[in-house]
């Protein structure tokens, strides 16, 4: 880069800079505005309003009077304060007084001290005169902006995915990928590679004028210096009596060889070369794949709820188990049908596979919305969960076909990647838009966006495709083989499946629970839920670089260390609710849960290899890693159904602890099972995510 | 749908009295009663007179003694009614009989007041029950009677004291000890005394009450059982002496002078109007009785007796006073 170059982006970062500061301080001084605004005009509002609830107490309190009920004797009161204090996050205190004396209190009574902030209402009771008294919370309205904050964060962080989606969808396939070729071709051009100038059909516009001027320009070069060496290769063999002339042609050539060294020109006309992209690699299936996980992730944070909320009709089952019921049928569907569909996929063509997931999966939202009973959501649910794995199926099958021995691995990881940005925007999305529009709309609109990645597939997706012969069908006696090896069994049944349980038990169900029962709503539970995805995000690719690393440096296999530890940290995870830490401890336990399963995923997928390494030969990779897969994905599905029957017998803090001290202990077992090695395979596989 | 039906209906006669076509002669009801008139046939019969239907009634009580009702349907067939209405359980299955021994054939039969027909094999289900035989059942779903006891009191036990001769209390019990596992609760269960032929006996309440409360149960539940109903007095007093918190299925329980403290009931003049319209369906529009469904009210009443509670010191949660009906 030359120094011009240098300091013309200096320039720009320093505008943009500024630009940036300019704009925050302003936002931050409406802000500011808006919150004084707020304070002033709320404050009477949510006066009046603890006004009104004490009515609804006064009239309590009158009709218990005629009907000559000692109100200092009734029960009740106090879970009367608490869900009215509930329904009213403005109130934070409610007490009755006697003789100044509280005979019923709750909340927090610091707030009944501040000037301005109290109602009292006088009660009539059959014995000495009482008081109402409620006061409203100070920091009310400092409580509503930081839970906008919240949101606006999430907003930020989800349209910043999206964002990236968006450009990555329009530089694939739209003029950004014109500007891209052009970028590409000048950086080429400018470091002397004249073969990097491409003139593909993909730049549109005054990218593709700029483009074809330059590939003529260096069509002329090439052709100039072919008819030089031409000319010189005439004039060579006369061999020049004149000194002089044979001084300058030498020096010519000199120059010319030096010329060919330092520049690499095309030897043909400019040819199609294309853009190597790792982002463009999944292309046309990019968008709609992503479009389509997002409309599922939508539901995530809400789910549970919204199944309890139906009627449950004739289940003869408990509660919480019923609601835990349409994740389980999700999830098992997914894992029972992926298997088979691989095949069938690749029969059909990946472009109507992907159609038929997507519509399924947009008619089982749209149903969602309406469902009048659980019975029928969970149905509706199976038929997601099927639509979830034949679209998944079709999205991977795409990528296989994509790509090659080489482009692969980029390509998975790609694909791993898009499933993560939508399950970091969906929940918290989903939370939002149920609590502003509640969960029917919410599963209305993720039909809609579902309809969208369905149409934006049908538009994009290529219609013939030579499906690659890639893998081969998993049989039943594959399972028998492959689990026959203590090691392999071993695998599953203390890290695989507890990993999936605790995950499933905790990010899908117990926490988005926990979130309501301690009264917050469900954008709160998406927001929690996100931290999953987020720290998955950024933990994988440390994880992989440094498991790398010590492979490097030392010569060790970490693998099990790592497994091992992110099973521990879960269980720790799991056990901090023990500790009463409200929602604080349900956010922690979402973090440590999103490390730990960051340290160990990639880890123990790449330990399947290396424990099965003797069957591998026998069975091939792919059946090995297809048992692997449903074995893992039926731990999802148990996930909610042990959960469920957990807190259906012991409550929240049990059900966690006890999920946590279960993956707790696994941990332990499989680090004094494996800690002896693995019986490292001849030629190690990568980590696969 | 027949409910929004049933208050049209309601408001339309008030306004059109006497809508219905004469019929040439009146109607023929033969009626059956378990225990003597209830508000039940008050509501029917209200409920038919005020359609404007003409009906000539027979009536015949049973007095409780399940011979006669042979007596009565060796008569009805005889007589061959329009319609054949009945009262309980017992009336019920004594006049039609079950579904897999039905009598009575050719005659249609509305019944009121039986807690679970299916239950008690009156019909094998509520629509579509494949024999002339509909009615109205009056008991609150057992899920909303456990609820309606929670939210005056939380509780893990709950005792009651049935007769076993009763098919309908049978069902219920089991229904109850259902429910309650599902809450992780616990039913305490006490049968009446028998004679060695199934006939209960009053003797023994005291001490069957009092080893319920001995057990832990916290509350006492009185379903819809006759002979239960017949010694009110006994198993209420008893529970109110040993502090025993009593809550009641039916209207008639909580209305009785006996010290009931609450109850989710269906008002009996309700029920006998809704039976009443059946009755119209199958008479005046000629519905077949196998097509008319067997239905419950839709709106049931919570009843709290102050005065129960003030002698037990057992006093409602406050929030009970938004929507139980106070006495």
């Amino acid at each position: 880069m030359s120094a011009h170059q240098a300091s013309l982006r200096g320039y720009r970062l320093a505008a943009l800079g500024a630009v940036i500061l300019a704009v925050s301080a302003s936002i931050l001084a409406c802000a500011a505005l808006a919150y004084s605004a707020f304070e002033r005009e709320l404050r009477p509002e949510a006066l009046r309003k603890a006004e009104t609830v004490g009515h609804v107490v006064d009239a309590l309190a009158d009709k218990a009077m005629r009907f000559q009920l000692p109100l200092e004797k009734l029960p009740g009161v106090n879970d009367l304060f608490d869900s009215l204090e509930k329904q009213n996050p403005e109130i934070t205190w409610m007490a009755i007084r006697v003789d100044d004396k509280p005979i019923f209190a709750r909340g927090q009574e610091a707030h009944a001290k501040i000037a301005g902030g109290r109602v009292e209402l006088p009660l009539i009771t059959m014995g000495d005169p009482a008081v109402l008294e409620i006061a409203v919370d100070p920091a009310w309205v400092a409580r509503l902006f930081r839970d906008m904050a919240l949101d606006m964060g999430v907003i930020l962080l989800v349209s910043l995915v999206i964002s990236m989606e968006l450009a990555i969808y329009l530089t694939g396939a739209g003029d950004f990928r014109g500007v891209a070729v052009l970028q590409n071709a000048l950086h080429a051009a400018a470091s002397g590679n004249f073969r990097g100038v491409t003139t593909t059909d993909s730049a549109r516009g005054e990218a593709r004028t700029l483009l074809a001027a330059l590939a003529s320009a260096v069509d002329t070069l090439a052709m100039k210096r072919a008819l030089l060496a031409a000319a010189i290769a005439r004039r060579w063999p006369r061999r020049h009596a004149d000194a002089g002339e044979r001084e300058r042609l030498r020096a010519a050539l000199a120059r010319l060889r030096a010329a060919t060294r330092e520049y690499a020109l095309p030897t043909a006309p400019v040819p199609d070369v294309g853009r190597v992209d790792a982002s463009n690699v999944l292309g046309a299936m990019r968008a709609p794949f992503f479009l389509f996980l997002f409309s599922e992730d939508l539901s995530r944070s809400f789910l549970p709820l919204y199944a309890g909320s139906l009627p449950v009709g004739p289940f003869a089952i408990p509660v919480h188990l019923v609601v835990s019921l349409p994740i389980s049928i999700f999830m098992l569907i997914v894992a029972l049908s992926q298997p088979t569909l691989g095949t069938w996929s690749e029969r059909v063509g990946r472009r109507r596979a992907f159609l038929a997931g997507g519509l399924m999966g947009a008619a089982a939202h749209l149903a969602s919305a309406g469902a009048g009973s659980l019975s029928e959501l969970l149905v509706l649910r199976a038929i997601a969960g099927f639509a979830w794995a034949v679209a998944f199926v079709a999205a991977q099958g795409f990528v296989i076909d994509h790509t090659d021995r080489a482009t692969r691995t980029r390509g998975l990881a790609t694909f791993v990647g898009i499933i993560m940005a939508a399950s970091i925007c969906g929940p918290p999305m989903g939370g939002l838009l149920a609590d502003g529009v509640g969960p029917r709309w919410t599963f209305a609109i993720a039909g809609l966006l579902a309809t969208g990645a369905t149409l934006l597939a049908w538009r994009d997706l290529p219609r013939a495709l030579a499906a690659r012969r890639a893998v081969r069908q998993v049989r039943p006696r594959d399972y028998a083989a492959a689990l026959a090896n203590p090691r392999f069994a071993a695998l599953l049944a203390l890290a695989a499946i507890p990993a999936k349980v605790i995950v499933i038990a905790f990010c899908f169900y117990l926490v988005p629970l926990y979130v309501a029962e301690s009264g917050h709503n469900a954008a709160m539970a998406g927001r929690i839920i996100m931290l999953y995805s987020v720290m998955m995000v950024l933990g994988v690719p440390i994880t992989t670089e440094v498991v790398e690393r010590i492979q490097r440096t030392r010569h060790t296999q970490p693998h099990v260390a790592f497994v091992a530890g992110g099973l521990v940290v879960s269980g720790f995870a799991g056990l901090l609710m023990l500790m009463p830490l409200g929602l604080w401890g349900a956010t922690a336990l979402v973090f440590l849960l999103g490390i730990a399963q960051a340290m160990s995923i990639a880890p123990q997928s790449a330990m399947v290899a290396d424990v099965s390494a003797a069957d591998m030969n026998r069975l091939g990779e792919s059946a090995i890693y297809g048992v692997y897969r449903l074995i893992e994905r039926l731990g999802n599905a148990m996930g909610p159904v042990i959960a469920a029957f957990l807190l259906q017998v012991f409550g929240f803090h049990t059900a966690f602890a006890a999920i946590g001290a279960t993956v707790l202990v696994c941990g332990i077992a499989f680090y004094a099972t494996f800690r002896n090695g693995v019986e490292p395979a001849a030629d190690r596989k990568e980590a696969r995510a | 749908m027949k409910r929004r039906a049933l208050l049209a209906a309601l408001g339309a006669a008030a306004l059109t009295a006497r809508a219905a076509p004469a019929p040439a002669r009146p109607y023929r009801i033969y009626m059956t009663t378990w225990r003597g008139i209830t508000d039940v046939e008050k509501g029917f019969q209200g409920y038919l007179a005020e359609r404007g239907v003409p009906v000539q009634y027979t009536w015949r009580d049973a007095g409780q003694n399940r011979a006669k009702l042979a007596e009565f349907q060796r008569e009805a067939r005889e007589m061959r009614p329009d319609l054949v209405y009945t009262w309980g359980t017992s009336a019920t299955l004594g006049m039609a009989g079950t579904y897999d021994a039905p009598q009575l054939a050719g005659i249609p039969v509305v019944f009121a007041l039986v807690a679970d027909p299916v239950g008690a094999k009156i019909v094998p289900r509520l629509a579509g029950q494949g024999r002339d035989v509909t009615g109205v059942f009056h008991v609150a779903p057992v899920a909303a009677q456990l609820e309606a006891i929670r939210a005056y009191r939380r509780f893990t036990r709950l005792g009651v004291l049935y007769n076993a001769a009763e098919s309908n209390s049978i069902a219920v019990v089991s229904e109850l000890k259902a429910g309650l596992e599902r809450a992780g609760g616990r039913l305490l269960e006490a049968r009446f005394a028998a004679t060695p032929d199934g006939q209960p006996l009053a003797d023994g309440i005291e001490e069957r009450v009092m080893r319920l409360k001995a057990d832990g149960a916290e509350w006492l539940y009185l379903g819809p059982d006759t002979f239960l109903y017949t010694n009110l007095d006994k198993v209420a007093g008893v529970a109110q002496r040993a502090g025993l918190p009593t809550f009641a299925t039916t209207e008639s329980l909580i209305d009785s002078p006996a010290p009931v403290l609450a109850g989710l009931v269906s008002r009996y003049r309700a029920v006998g109007e809704f039976a009443g319209y059946k009755a119209e369906q199958i008479l005046v529009e000629r519905h077949p009785a196998r097509d008319v469904p067997v239905e419950t009210l839709s709106r049931f009443v919570y009843i709290v007796r102050v005065e129960v509670a003030k002698d037990l010191a057992f006093l409602p949660p406050i929030t009970l006073l938004n929507f139980a009906e106070f006495r």
